[in-house]
């Protein structure tokens, strides 16, 4: 790093002072999302999901099946076209978004832990093969809660046309009304570019839950938590980045979307 | 995953890394841009044309490990084209209550402290956009003169000579003020 003279540090430091409290608002990611939603209307254009990130179960606002794995072949990415401008975010409309979706789900509009409904969409997902070409078709929904002063909660859900299989030992189950309930988390350390892996690293690589993200100004981890079961052919995925949420509180807000708490 | 594999499913449409590339970095996008433009309005404007950009044009950045400077690159230009059209309107409310909060400093010094913060971050709010846009990115953010360059499009030289007309402009500004020694180091 530069060695900074004296007042240099002053201006950085004031620069510094006049950012504080400025951050990027939830609005402002919205309006970027409906831009991007105006632009692949007009381009007809498609977002894909790899198998390997559906995989790893870190995908928010789309299909989510951490954990699993697609069973079929045939199917090498899968396509999902969003419609961030239909976000509802009014509970009172969730027959008509489970209408659109096409199958029945648990939901819940406030969990007692004090997490409460945000906004919800419904997102088309297309199963391509190597060429391209879509093979089968499906809805999913997500929905986000938040509470003040903590990190959001989403929760997808989703019904998938091919059978998954759950892959690795969880860190954390539970038996629900008939139904396991899975937990995991994932630990994602953001590094500079010119950061050199530690011994501890290298160990933490060969970990099917810990990935290393190069780009950063500092090294900063985050802990990505799930929760994921299968209901009656519905497979439903709770989540958050840095949830101030143990397993049994994941698994408590599950059962209250089961209907079992 | 590495913050290429997130640029590789970009890249491929995959709106999911775009989600996450844009958590990375939104504030640091945010703050050079309201650095740069000296408007929050107009910075989360230029955040938002530059992610938009990102997304439409991912598959134009050739290095997948070169994310972050490609996407500065959009920033810098965009903000810059922001603040070129626009005189720098900084309400003078925020000025004042960033200027009263005193954060950081305390008792006797409290006054003096405040003082030259508030010197300091007049005088570089008062440079031209060029000037003012070069001492963000290499005071603030801390880049390079070389990735300056690249980021404006400009000839190294011409960083250096925008960052040493800064440096003049700003002795003018802070000669006098308590406790600097501008003179000593500009």
């Amino acid at each position: 790093m530069r060695q900074r003279e004296d007042w240099e540090e002053k201006i950085k430091n004031v620069l510094a002072l006049e950012c504080d409290g400025v951050t990027a608002s939830r609005e402002l990611k919205d309006r970027i999302d409906e831009r991007i939603l105006e632009s692949q209307k007009e381009a007809g254009h498609m977002k894909k999901l790899s198998m390997k990130k559906l995989a790893i179960g870190v995908a928010v606002g789309c299909l989510l099946v951490s954990g699993g794995a697609f069973a079929a072949g045939r199917v090498v990415s899968l396509t999902s076209h969003s419609y961030k401008l239909d976000a509802c975010r009014n509970y009172g409309d969730m027959d008509k978004i489970q209408a659109k979706l096409g199958y029945a789900a648990d939901t819940v509009e406030k969990f007692s832990n004090g997490y409460c409904f945000e906004k919800m969409s419904v997102d088309d997902v297309n199963g391509n093969d190597a060429d391209g070409n879509v093979i089968y078709t499906y809805k999913d929904l997500n929905i986000s809660y938040e509470k003040s002063g903590e990190p959001t909660v989403w929760l997808d859900v989703v019904k998938p046309v091919e059978s998954s299989v759950r892959r690795g030992n969880p860190e954390a189950t539970r038996q629900a009304g008939g139904v396991t309930l899975y937990y995991d988390t994932t630990t994602y350390k953001f590094v500079p570019s010119n950061y050199e892996l530690t011994d501890e690293d290298r160990a933490n690589q060969e970990k099917d839950n810990f990935t290393i993200s190069y780009g950063s100004d500092e090294v900063e981890i985050q802990t990505a938590s799930d929760v994921i079961w299968e209901k009656d052919g519905v497979k439903y995925h709770l989540m958050g980045f840095d949830l101030n949420l143990g397993a049994d509180e994941m698994f408590d807000m599950a059962e209250e979307i089961m209907g079992t708490k | 995953m590495t913050e290429e594999a997130l640029v590789r499913q970009l890249k491929e449409g995959d709106k999911t890394s775009f989600d996450l590339l844009y958590e990375k970095y939104k504030n640091m996008a945010l703050h050079t841009a309201y650095l740069i433009t000296g408007n929050r309005s107009d910075s989360e404007d230029v955040v938002q044309d530059t992610f938009v950009k990102v997304w439409l044009h991912c598959r134009e950045l050739k290095n997948d490990s070169g994310f972050k400077a490609w996407m500065m690159q959009i920033l810098v230009r965009t903000a810059y084209k922001s603040g070129k059209k626009k005189s720098r309107e900084l309400p003078d409310e925020e000025i004042m209550q960033k200027a009263d909060s005193g954060q950081g400093f305390s008792s006797m010094e409290q006054v003096i402290a405040r003082e030259e913060a508030e010197t300091i971050a007049e005088a570089v709010k008062a440079l031209p956009i060029k000037q003012r846009t070069v001492v963000v990115l290499y005071y603030y953010q801390e880049y390079q003169v070389r990735e300056i360059a690249a980021m404006l499009g400009v000839l190294e030289g011409t960083v250096k000579s925008r960052l040493h007309t800064a440096r003049k402009l700003l002795r003018g500004s802070l000669t006098g003020v308590s406790g600097m020694t501008v003179e000593r180091l500009v």
